[in-house]
Formats: C-alpha cells, sequence, structure tokens
C-alpha cells in the first residue's frame, strides 16, 4: 500500500465516522443538534453552513491528510494532557500557580500575545493530526485560512469559544478582570466588541421561527451567556420553554 | 454545627428544643409534625448579614424588593434560575384595576366592590374576602404606582373573562416583561440586583419561633438540587417568599390533584416548582386549598407553553369571535366566561373545540398594540380559511350547524343581549361569518396554582399551629393562598402580586431588627 492509497483508506473510514455521527443526529430528532438550516449569531467570527460529507467527499485535504480527530467527531478535550486544569476548572487558577502556570493564562494575565500553540497544552491529547501544521504563533484568521468558517473544515462548533477568542488575541483577563477566581464578565462587556445588541438582532433577523436577539421578554433573556457559553458547549437557552430549534456558535 | 452542615445532615435537635418547640407551638410532646420539625439550629456565624431577604424575583418579589429598599432596608434578591422575573416575565401583561383612569375616559362605571364581587364568583365563595378585598382596593393605587414610581407603559384596556367590565390594563410590551423589566431598572437605581442562581434550601427559624434568616445555594444551576455552595444569610428584619406557583412541578401538584399528569401542558417556566413551599410548611406554615389549580382556557395543542395562541384567544375571538365544539358546529360556553368554566367545558366537548373569528373581528382587534398578530401569523397555531366550508372541513364540522350558530349569534347581537349563554355584549359588539375565517384549535394549560401559604392582609405568613402570624417571615404572590380561592380571574394575577408584594415589602423594612 502506497503512502496515498492509505491516505485514501483513512479518507473513507474518517467518512464512514462522520456520516454514522451525523445520522445519529439525525435519528435523534430535534432535540439533539439539527441539521443546520439557518444563518446563525455570528459575533463576527463565524457563521453559515456545514456540509462535512459532500466537501469531504470532494476531495483530499491537502495539509489535514484523512484523518482528524476533532473533525471525526470527537468531543472537546475535557482533560487536558499531564492532568492539569479543565476547561471546566479554570475558577480554581490556583491549581496551576502551584504546578507553573499556564502559558496562555500566564500570557494573558500578564498582557503578553498568546503563545497559540496547541500542543503545548494538548500534547498528547490528538487534537490535531500528525501532519497538522505547528500552530505556535496563529491566529484565529490563520485558523480560518483552512478552516473556512463557510467551508467544510469550519471549526465551528469543535471548538470552544474561550478558544476561539483566545486565538483571536482576547485573552482571559480582557473578560475576567478578576481571575481568581473568574466573575462572569456580564453582557456589556461582551457587547463592547461585539455590540450593540441591535446590531446582532439585525444579523438574525431572518431566523426562523423567531429572531433570538429580539426576545419579547426584554434584556434579562438577552444575556450573551445564557446561550453563548465560552468553556462548555453553547446552549439554546430559548428551548428551555420554545421549540426553536436555534444552532449557534 | 458548621455552617452550611445542616442542609446534609437535616435538623438535629436536643431534646430540650424539641420541648421548647413543642410547647411554645402549644403542641403535644410528640416528635413528629411541623412543629418540631420547623426549628433547625442557628448557624454559630452567618455568612451574610441583611435587613431583608426577597426570595423570588417575579412581581411580587420585584415589588417587594422595592418597597423594603425604598424604606432604607438593605435588601438581598434571590433567584434560583439562571435569569430573573419568573413566570411574571413571560406571562401575559394584563392587570386588572377597578376605578381607572381609561375606564372614566371610556364612561365605564366600575368600583373595587364590584372587582371584588367578580373574584368572589370566579372564586366560588373561597376566596379569603379580606385578602381579595385588599386587592381589589388597592389595584388603583398600584396602578398610579406602576405608571408614576416603576415606569411602566401600557397599551390599551380589554374585557377578559369574568370580570362584569372592561378593566384589564395591558402593557405596551405585550407581557409582563413590560413591568419586570422596570422594576427591575429601578431597583438597580436603589442598589438591589437580582442574584440569579441562589436556591434556597432552608428557611432558618430559631426556637424562639423567630424567622432568623436562610440557607441558600450559591451559584446553584438548575434542576440540580445538590449543585452550588452552602451559604447562610442573616435576615435582621425579615424573610419575604415570593417564589411563585408549582405548576410545573408534576410530583407536587399531583400530590394536590392526580389529575394533572405529566401528560398535560403548562403554561409555566421550569422553575414554577414547589420546593420552597415545601421548605415553608417544614418550618410550620399553613397550606391553604393547594388542590384549586387552574387551568387556562386559551392553550392551544399545535404548540407548547403559553405560545401565542392566547393572544388570538383573549385579544381576538373572544371579543370579536366565537368558540364552538367541533362534534356539533354549536357554542358551549360563555366565551367570556371565567377561566375554570370554560376549561371545564373544552375539557367536557374531548378538548374537540375551537375559536374563530372572521375578517372584521380580526381587523379590529388588530388596531390593539398588544395583540401580536404577527407572530401568530408566523406560527402554525393560526391558520386562515377562504370560506367557512373550508374551515367547517379542516375541523370536521357540521357546516349547516356552524351556519346555524352564527346566525343565532348575530341576532342576539341585534337583540344587545346573549340569552344563551349571557356573554357581555358592548354597544360595538361586531357580528360574525364574513370571510375569511381565521381559527386556532384549544386545549386547557395548567396554569396557576390558587393554593398556597395562608397569609393576612399584612402578608404575614400564618403558623400551622396557632394561626398567629409567623415572627420575621412574609409572602406575596403565587406561593400564597386564599387571594383567588377556586378560580383566579384574568389580570387578577399582576394585582395580587403587586398589591401584596409592596405590603410585605414595607411590613419587612418596619420590622424591628432582631440581632
Amino acid at each position: 500500500m502506497d503512502g496515498q492509497q492509505k491516505h485514501r483508506r483513512l479518507l473513507r473510514l474518517c467518512l464512514v465516522t462522520i456520516t454514522l455521527a451525523l445520522l445519529a443526529v439525525f435519528v435523534a430528532g430535534p432535540q439533539a443538534s439539527p441539521p443546520r438550516s439557518e444563518p446563525v449569531l455570528t459575533f463576527g467570527l463565524w457563521s453559515g453552513h456545514t456540509h462535512f460529507g459532500v466537501a469531504l467527499a470532494d476531495g483530499n485535504h491537502p495539509v489535514l491528510g484523512g484523518h482528524h480527530p476533532v473533525l471525526g467527531g470527537k468531543e472537546w478535550p475535557r482533560q487536558l494532557s499531564g492532568g492539569g486544569p479543565t476547561p471546566q476548572t479554570h475558577g480554581n487558577l490556583s491549581v496551576w500557580q502551584g504546578t507553573g502556570r499556564h502559558p496562555v493564562i500566564e500570557a494573558s494575565v500578564t498582557g503578553q500575545n498568546p503563545l497559540h500553540d496547541c500542543a503545548s497544552c494538548h500534547e498528547g491529547d490528538a487534537v490535531l493530526s500528525e501532519t497538522h501544521p505547528p500552530t505556535a504563533g496563529m491566529s484565529m484568521n490563520d485558523c480560518r485560512a483552512c478552516h473556512v468558517p463557510d467551508g467544510p473544515l469550519s471549526l465551528e462548533g469543535k471548538l470552544s469559544l474561550s478558544h476561539t477568542h483566545i486565538l483571536s488575541g482576547v485573552g482571559c483577563a480582557a473578560c475576567h478582570e478578576n481571575t481568581d477566581p473568574p466573575e462572569d464578565p456580564g453582557t456589556a462587556l461582551c457587547l463592547a466588541c461585539h455590540g450593540p445588541l441591535e446590531t446582532l438582532a439585525a444579523k438574525t433577523a431572518d431566523v426562523s421561527p423567531t429572531n433570538p436577539h429580539e426576545s419579547p421578554h426584554g434584556p434579562p433573556f438577552a444575556e450573551c451567556s445564557l446561550c453563548h457559553l465560552q468553556h462548555e458547549p453553547s446552549e439554546n437557552f430559548c428551548s428551555t420553554c420554545h421549540d426553536f430549534n436555534f444552532n449557534l456558535p | 454545627m458548621a455552617k452550611g452542615e445542616s442542609s446534609k445532615t437535616g435538623p438535629k435537635l436536643t431534646r430540650r428544643q424539641m420541648l421548647r418547640t413543642g410547647a411554645l407551638a402549644g403542641a403535644s410532646l410528640t416528635l413528629a409534625g411541623p412543629a418540631t420539625a420547623a426549628v433547625r439550629e442557628m448557624p454559630e456565624s452567618w455568612d451574610e448579614e441583611v435587613d431583608v431577604v426577597v426570595i423570588g424575583t417575579g412581581f411580587s418579589g420585584l415589588a417587594a424588593a422595592f418597597e423594603a429598599a425604598k424604606a432604607g432596608a438593605d435588601v438581598a434578591l434571590l433567584e434560583k434560575m439562571r435569569t430573573p422575573g419568573g413566570n411574571s416575565i413571560i406571562n401575559g401583561g394584563y392587570l386588572s384595576v377597578a376605578g381607572s383612569p381609561r375606564q372614566a375616559e371610556q364612561g365605564i362605571e366600575d368600583s373595587s366592590e364590584l372587582l371584588l364581587q367578580d373574584m368572589l364568583k370566579a372564586g366560588q365563595g373561597l376566596n379569603h374576602v379580606e385578602l381579595a378585598r385588599t386587592v381589589a382596593e388597592q389595584s388603583a393605587s398600584t396602578l398610579t404606582w406602576t405608571i408614576d414610581e416603576v415606569g411602566v407603559e401600557y397599551g390599551g384596556m380589554t374585557q377578559l373573562g369574568g370580570h362584569a367590565v372592561p378593566r384589564s390594563y395591558t402593557t405596551a410590551a405585550g407581557s409582563g416583561s413590560g413591568i419586570v423589566v422596570p422594576l427591575l431598572e429601578r431597583l438597580g437605581e436603589l442598589g438591589v440586583t437580582p442574584r440569579t442562581g441562589t436556591l434556597l434550601k432552608h428557611l432558618i427559624r430559631d426556637d424562639d419561633g423567630r424567622v432568623k434568616g436562610v440557607m441558600v445555594h450559591d451559584r446553584y444551576r438548575f434542576p440540580d438540587e445538590a449543585s452550588g455552595t452552602p451559604k447562610t444569610i442573616m435576615a435582621r428584619k425579615a424573610v419575604i417568599l415570593a417564589t411563585g406557583g408549582f405548576g410545573n412541578d408534576v410530583a407536587f401538584r399531583q400530590l394536590q390533584d392526580p389529575r394533572l399528569t405529566e401528560d398535560l401542558d403548562t403554561t409555566n417556566q421550569p422553575g414554577a416548582t414547589g420546593e420552597a413551599i415545601r421548605e415553608a410548611l417544614r418550618i410550620g406554615c399553613v397550606n391553604v386549598q393547594p388542590s384549586w389549580i387552574q387551568l387556562g382556557p386559551w392553550g392551544s395543542p399545535d404548540e407548547r407553553g403559553f405560545g401565542v395562541a392566547p393572544y388570538f384567544v383573549i385579544g381576538v375571538s373572544a371579543l370579536n369571535g366565537l368558540m364552538v365544539d367541533t362534534q356539533t358546529g354549536k357554542r358551549f360556553v360563555n366565551e367570556l366566561a371565567d377561566r375554570k368554566t370554560r376549561s371545564d367545558a373544552i375539557i367536557a366537548t374531548g378538548n374537540k373545540a375551537i375559536v374563530f373569528c372572521d375578517a372584521p373581528g380580526l381587523a379590529k382587534a388588530a388596531e390593539s398594540p398588544s395583540v401580536k398578530l404577527d407572530r401568530l401569523f408566523e406560527t402554525e397555531v393560526l391558520t386562515e380559511y377562504a370560506t367557512l366550508q373550508d374551515m367547517a372541513a379542516a375541523h370536521d364540522i357540521p357546516l349547516e350547524a356552524l351556519q346555524a350558530t352564527i346566525d343565532d349569534f348575530n341576532a342576539a347581537v341585534d337583540a344587545g343581549e346573549d340569552l344563551e349563554f349571557g356573554r357581555y355584549m358592548p354597544d360595538d359588539q361586531l357580528k360574525t361569518g364574513e370571510a375569511p375565517f381565521y381559527a386556532v384549535r384549544v386545549a386547557p394549560k395548567i396554569h396557576h396554582t390558587m393554593g398556597g401559604l395562608g397569609i393576612n392582609a399584612d402578608a404575614q405568613a400564618l403558623d400551622l399551629a396557632s394561626n398567629a402570624p409567623i415572627p420575621g417571615l412574609y409572602a406575596a404572590g403565587e406561593v400564597t393562598g386564599g387571594v383567588h380561592g377556586a378560580s383566579r380571574l384574568g389580570s387578577c394575577a399582576i394585582a395580587d402580586c403587586l398589591v401584596f408584594g409592596r405590603i410585605a415589602g414595607r411590613n419587612a423594612a418596619a420590622e424591628p431588627n432582631w440581632a
């Protein structure tokens, strides 16, 4: 088996995995993540449609090869390599301080540029394929050169928003003035970059069956963090009471 | 005992305390019962001390917090959910007012006595009259307060089921958010911000009988009862329970009315559960009429929860249309009867009922800013039919009977009186029958729990053992029972919640500091 055959076999395997994953989503029905059919809130970062199957079937990805565990349906890594803190335990930064501070957090807190080296945290977690180019020094825009937001390799739903922010140069301290423990930054801070709310509402004006950024329940239901979670997958808060199948970043 | 431990281990009572409690409550020396269960040891130290703890951020809690803070009290305003407002922020936004400026403008004669009589009639005489009277008598001053002090903007005033005259103000927002949001703003100006994600775990009642504080779970995540961190808050003056009803608590509501199974939909938000009432009962509050649970007659089986159907049923068809049994094509109840009468009647048809109006009826309703017709048409709840035949065919209604029903109603409009069902007929009542037609299927949904904690007209919670007020504990709104008796009239909930919330807040702030 030459390298190209192996490459294609891996790609087929990957496609089968993705197809099964998508089938599982469809079978699970509308309460699971439905296929995207509507424009979504972008926060200026990403938006659009994902058609993994179609695009991957079209050809061989030049950089990733046939193997990309994240796009293959893997959950976000919950535990960083080396027994470090999980994304859910940022509330206890002192844990890190005892064992040497996390480089991204360190850079963020000190105001230096984040290192953006995935392997510095995820070494051994296989979040990237072996053939993925080194990420050190990459920005989110660099990621998007290949992972086009509307394209087949979109990272939407695959990368937590906290990572999107960090890779865009928005470090922890930009949102969490007090990082130990970090407090909920509040909607006003989000809107300082992504707002005003009316602008966001205009972007989602055509979302069916109703505009998620124009709730009749008023400002208490327009708090960003009700839906757009940074350190865990986002939630459709409206679906608590309504049959609104929004897809959201 | 260290702070917070009590939640895990339950009350640890000495025999001496049990004896004292029993003596205090006038109970026998048995070891069971609410009197002995009531006492929870005082924490050795409190994590926080305030004057007044308000639990719940619906109409009652916000009104109570506003009045307490305005009177100078240091207020902790607690909310278990991630958003403030409870059912209030998603409610329909109708406020019942007897003797209002708009009634005067329209030449409608009304009085608090007339409103009280309507409440007692719908409540089948089970209302605690002094409480109902308090709501009726203070409805007009409460309206003034919402406008002058809170900054609420109103749209129109309309006629709701069970009311003898039009008296229900509608918020310009078309929702209770039109009151909740400005109240939150005013509270913010007073330095009071709701602490969301804070669950009441225990009311702390000392063996002198007084409620002296609460144990909560901070950073609670609904519905995980174990989530969050235990924290004690001392209430130097009082605790105010404004935790709402239990319409969405399947187990607790079925204890009260076994027919209300999980199959029945509800208009309530998911947090409308009974744990706060259970805790209040545990410390010795009394449960009043808990089996009277209201089903809203304007729900639709074609959508979840409150939805948009009520806008059509209340704002359009009840005024300018008819409700018919699809099996007979006939009206079967006064479309403007109280909720219980209508819900019972719809259920008796086997939920085979539609409400409808014709083209002029819809056009007239559209004049009201509070009727959200655009939302109705965006959903599939409301259907337009080009002809009466089409509507009859779609719902399998006998056409001739349906036409006869329309003819009979139009004759009643001409006569100025609905002899068949006694429906309120204003001078400008429209006839019906001009295509196209607009229809919604209806099926009652669990909406309001009339029963709850016993209170007096000062909003003091009553003690099961003595029927006397429990020192340091107030309650207001849907968590209480007695105001509405067997059935609450539409638009009387906001009046009840705001009136008793304000009373509770004022009285709590005026309590002596026990510490």
